[in-house]
């Protein structure tokens, strides 16, 4: 029965683990079979069956010796972006196409003493800059979900966490790390019908995580429930001395916290994420959470947060410029690809490293971030967005302040859209993550839940939001609202692959 | 043209002219790890040894602020009369450049830890000047380039990469090499006695970049050209000589002075342009978002100030107050803490604080300093304690001994570092004091001398000096000299 | 704020130069295009007045939380085999780059 034990929970498999009912190697190797098996949605840079095996067979031997770890024994995926000591590690991108790190990113450090197996390394897109894996220079992921009534027709997984969040929905990891700077957990997560939480910024640590934008960075996990993601979150939070913005609070149990008791929990509805032309796809979702949560005892209001429309402007001001300054060490160097013709000075090795190891959408990020940092143009672009960004932060602090426990929200706009017809206008790319950009501005946890089905038969989420530090009460109403919308997933067997 | 190096006018074709000079100091912070990584800043390691991932700026790498550093710099802030930032904010300056990994320099533009701030210099004819500090800030090293192992290559050293430097930037007070030499010379020494700075030249550990205009006295500023990493007082004072006269023959052909970075060649003693290096300059200087505003605790930074050593200044005065010293003396002995503390220690150590201080200066400045720089010793190496110069003050002063013995008994005291009571003792250089002996002594030269006594009853006063002389002679030179005057006075006058 | 339809070729060639990007000549007209597209729809943000406004360059900010500090004691170094292992060209355990002139 290989396909059951594929959609065993996680908690669930942890305690056959325990009552030695099942082994670690086991379960690594029908695993290793449903990764291979997924291939055609590309959604690993790099498979790590040798290192899931030994992985597996040390949490065996600490189940036999009743000294197990935590995570003992669960099949995991890192995103391409964490650091793992010894195994190429390339943020999907040319200019990291042969980088092997000889450090751990702290919070695969983490998962990694916990006991987790690693099966590999997630496709995403390129430096994590996307909203459908599309820009990652192996080639975009595809989404394992597709429409019944368009059942050839391969569509995005989201990004940019997109090959973690395909490799979860399609069951070759029980749960992966993602990274969120302006969405990136929680808009794929919501296109193939999975939980993804981004905690508050400062919650996990940064170190060893390859950086698109500093200040809004942010290592989340998505899973197939909220109790599996709770189940990991717990193991890659906390201060972390290397990350001097990571912050010292403590990390409560977040299991414990999930009782699903939301009564009186008042919930703000904010009428900016409404606006004319939504789809009525989502506001019929939306709608339904809300009287969910209504049914469950949580109190509905609506609440306002008047500066959202101008948070992608600020998004698109301040993640360019930071990773314009953060991706100036890919430089031919000391690591990574470097492109040198003959003759050439360092300018010219500089030019030719960057100018054919970064992708377009890289390119374009970095000239837009050089753009608003330089001379002349400081005040009007960089640091004009810093201020509204401060206007966004503090019309989520008023709310909170004024007793809203929990805002809910759609988490994107739209469900997945075709790999072949993808929008075409930058602009129109961004709006993606016109729900998620706002929360990521303020730093605040947010989760997107599995919300029901678009009217094409694809997964939409429903995103909610916490004041920062507060993933514990997240995680409850998250859960009580999983609860109520019993969402099916996909199965093993009713995951799309496309014909060879 | 001609001017000396001390004058602040410099004659011109077409007139007099005036330099204006502002110096950026770049002060390597005295500390066992670097500013943002926990490698080693300790001075020529191994290639790459003293690197940490974060200084090569591996992929997702993080910054974390070193605690010593900031108390360093604050520390500084404080020697250099400045207010301190409670609230300041590091920036990333971006540039590309071979021995930069990150593509930008960690550094502080727009919320420096310590603002405003001014030391005095000294001036040549005694008087005082004050020079006005506008900023001082923390920032990285760079890492360092050799360019002589390959033709066609560079090679790239990270050791020095990422280690803390405070830069301290000058308003443009300065207006000559000496004043310029006079504020770098008095800054390391505030440096020094913070010990927040070795100051050493040599290993780079203090260098300046000199910013150098000219205009016509009373006018607005010139445009000016900054010389960068200065690293000796001598090729200071030269690369401000040269420049000013280029600029002034540039000005007075009718040229214009280009706002640019140029570079002091020492052995060909001028100053050349850095090419292209200033084509494509736009640091885009933005708050780095790996790290936090650094919040200062008022209260810590009031501990500090009271901890703060006795400082140059501070110490002169009281030296001259209390020790009566010349304020040329003061600057000597205070030139070095050790050598003032050296001084204090010999002071504890003397029987007669009337006038043994003012004697214990001039034996340091005189016999003692000739001793170490002949040994080329630094005073920390000293073989002869402060205890022990100061009890060779001590016999002086009680005259035991007389101030030419003692400079003898110096002698044996550097070479066998026992005590200048022993050596008197041993080798029987008592002073006599006695009035019989040295009467007697008289008596006799006076006798064997008899025409000379005649002569000089009859006038011929010079050949007093003859008869103390004979006197001295006879007693090996251990009479008190103010004894054997008075007493062949008195004998000659019978 | 400035005007975004000031974005030229000679913009992006200057931006190229200052990011060390080598670009080709056909891609110069997309991008100038999409920066002024881009330019043009974040100047909403004239909208709101600002003038009192601080400015928030991380979420910490907003909680108080300041930067923390390292003990300085030497922890880290005396890894050259790591340092150097991903490195493209390296000689005397240096990294190796074409001769740069001061
Ligand atoms: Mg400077
Ligand atoms: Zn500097």
């Amino acid at each position: 029965m290989p396909n059951s034990l594929l959609t065993l929970s996680a908690l669930e498999l942890l305690s056959l683990l325990k009552k030695r009912e099942l082994s670690a190697l086991d379960v690594c190797e029908n695993y290793i079979s449903q990764v291979e098996k997924i291939r055609p949605l590309n959604a690993f840079v790099t498979e790590t069956p040798d290192v899931a095996r030994k992985n597996a067979e040390d949490a065996d031997k600490r189940y036999k010796s009743g000294s197990s770890l935590p995570l003992d024994g669960l099949p995991f995926a890192h995103k391409d972006l964490f650091a793992t000591e010894g195994i190429l590690t390339t943020s999907s991108s040319k200019i990291l196409s042969n980088f092997i790190p000889p450090y751990e990113s702290t919070v695969s450090q983490k998962l990694k003493d916990s006991g987790v197996v690693l099966m590999g390394k997630t496709n995403m897109d390129e430096f994590a800059m996307g909203s459908s894996t599309i820009t990652s220079h192996y080639g975009p992921s595809l989404n394992p979900w597709v429409s019944p009534s368009s059942p050839t027709t391969a569509l995005v997984p989201g990004g940019s966490s997109g090959g973690s969040t395909a490799a979860v929905a399609a069951f070759a990891a029980i749960a992966s790390t993602g990274t969120d700077t302006g969405g990136s957990i929680r808009q794929p997560a919501s296109y193939c019908g999975l939980v993804g939480i981004k905690p508050t910024y400062g919650r996990s640590s940064r170190y060893g995580i390859v950086a698109f934008a500093s200040s809004l960075d942010q290592a989340g996990v998505h899973a197939r429930s909220v109790k599996d993601a709770a189940l990991f979150l717990q193991y890659m939070a906390g201060h972390d001395p290397k990350d001097s913005t990571s912050a010292k609070v403590d990390v409560p149990s977040y299991l414990e916290a999930i009782t699903g008791d939301i009564k009186g929990k008042r919930i703000g509805i904010p009428k900016e994420y409404r606006p004319e032309g939504l789809s009525p796809d989502i506001s019929r979702l939306w709608d339904k959470g809300i009287a969910l949560l209504q049914e469950r005892g949580a109190l509905i209001e609506e609440i306002s947060l008047p500066h959202t429309d101008l948070a992608l402007p600020v998004y698109y001001i301040l993640a360019p410029a930071e990773a314009s300054s953060n991706l100036a060490r890919y430089d031919g160097v000391r690591f990574g690809v470097r492109v040198e013709h003959p003759g050439d000075t360092l300018n010219d090795l500089y030019e030719h490293t960057r100018g054919s190891g970064f992708g377009a959408e890289v390119k374009r990020r970095i000239f837009l971030g050089t753009y608003v940092l330089s001379s002349g143009f400081y005040d009007a672009y960089f640091l004009k967005a810093q201020k509204v960004r401060f206007l966004i932060a503090e019309d989520f602090k008023k709310v909170f302040q004024n007793g809203i426990d929990f805002i809910l929200t759609p988490t994107t706009p739209s469900g997945a859209f075709s790999v072949e017809n993808p929008p075409q206008d930058p602009i129109e790319m961004y709006l993606n993550d016109v729900f998620t950009v706002p929360s990521s501005l303020a730093g605040l946890p947010a989760i997107s839940v599995p919300a029901g089905l678009s009217e094409k038969g694809l997964p939409l989420g429903l995103q909610l939001i916490a004041p920062a530090f507060q993933e514990s009460g997240l995680l409850n109403i998250a859960y009580a609202l999983e609860h109520a919308v019993q969402f099916k997933g996909l199965t093993p067997e009713t995951i799309f692959l496309p014909q060879a | 043209m001609s001017h000396d190096s001390s004058s602040s006018l410099i004659e011109g074709r077409t007139g007099l002219w005036e330099i204006v000079i502002g110096l950026e100091v770049h002060a390597q912070v005295t500390s066992l790890s670097k500013l943002f990584s926990g490698a080693s800043t300790a001075f020529a390691g191994e290639p790459n040894a003293q690197v940490s991932l974060v200084d090569a700026a591996f992929p997702g790498m993080l910054p974390v602020l070193n605690q010593f550093c900031v108390e360093q710099a604050v520390k500084t802030g404080l020697g250099i009369n400045a207010e301190i930032n409670l609230v300041s904010q590091f920036d990333r300056k971006n540039y590309f450049y071979a021995d930069l990994p990150s593509g930008y320099q960690i550094s502080q533009l727009y919320h420096p830890i310590v603002g405003q701030g001014y030391l005095d210099i000294d001036l040549e004819d005694g008087s005082q000047k004050r020079i006005n500090i506008t900023r001082l800030h923390l920032e990285q090293d760079a890492g360092k380039s050799f360019h002589d192992q390959h033709p066609k290559k560079s090679y790239i050293d990270l050791n020095r990469c990422g280690v803390a430097l405070m830069e301290i930037v000058s308003e443009p007070d300065l207006r000559n090499a000496d004043e310029t030499v006079r504020y770098l010379k008095k800054l390391r020494m505030i440096l020094r006695y913070l010990k927040t700075c070795d100051g050493n030249m040599d290993e780079g550990s203090m260098r300046a970049d000199i910013n150098v205009s000219m205009r016509k006295p009373g006018s607005a500023l010139g445009t000016r050209a900054e010389i960068k990493n200065v690293n000796s007082f001598r090729f200071i004072q030269q690369a401000i000589e040269y420049e000013a006269h280029r600029q002034i023959e540039i000005l007075e052909d009718g040229g214009t002075v280009v706002q640019e970075t140029r570079l002091y060649d020492p052995t060909k003693g001028e100053t050349r342009s850095m090419r292209g290096k200033e084509d494509a300059h736009d640091y885009r200087y933005f708050p780095d978002p790996d790290l936090l505003p650094l919040v200062l605790d008022k209260n810590w930074v009031e501990t500090l100030r009271k901890g703060l050593p006795e400082l140059p200044d501070a110490k002169k005065s009281r030296f001259i107050e209390t020790y009566h010293l010349t304020p040329y003396e003061a600057d000597v002995i205070i030139s070095e803490e050790a050598l003032a503390d050296f001084y204090e220690t010999g002071i504890n150590s003397l029987k007669n604080k009337q006038t043994g201080p003012k004697l214990l200066a001039t034996w340091m400045m005189g016999d003692f300093f000739a001793a170490l720089n002949r040994e080329n010793k630094a005073i920390e190496d000293s073989p002869v304690s402060a205890a022990h110069l100061a009890e060779l003050v001590n016999l002086i002063n009680d005259d035991t001994i007389s101030g030419k013995i003692a400079k003898d008994v110096f002698i044996t005291l550097w070479e066998t570092q026992k005590s200048p009571a022993s050596i008197v003792e041993e080798k029987g250089l008592l002073q006599i004091t006695d009035t019989s002996a040295i009467e007697a002594v008289i008596k006799r030269v006076l006798q064997e001398n008899e025409t000379m006594v005649q002569e000089y009853k009859s006038g011929k006063d010079k050949l007093f000096g003859f008869f103390v002389g004979q006197v001295m002679k006879h007693m090996q030179g251990k009479a008190k000299p103010e004894m054997v005057n008075d007493l062949l006075k008195q004998a000659l006058l019978d | 704020m400035s005007d975004a339809s000031a974005v030229t070729k000679e913009t992006v060639l200057k931006i190229a130069k200052l990011a060390r990007i080598e670009i080709s000549e056909k891609d110069i007209p997309p991008l100038v295009q999409e920066m002024c597209g881009i330019l043009r729809w974040i100047e909403c943000l004239n909208r709101v007045d600002t003038s009192s406004t601080p400015p928030l360059s991380t979420p910490l900010q907003e909680l108080n939380i300041s930067q923390p500090l390292r003990i300085d004691t030497v922890t880290d170094g005396n890894i050259v085999g790591k340092i150097l292992s991903n490195a493209p060209e390296v000689a005397l355990d240096m990294f190796v780059v074409p001769k740069v002139v001061e």
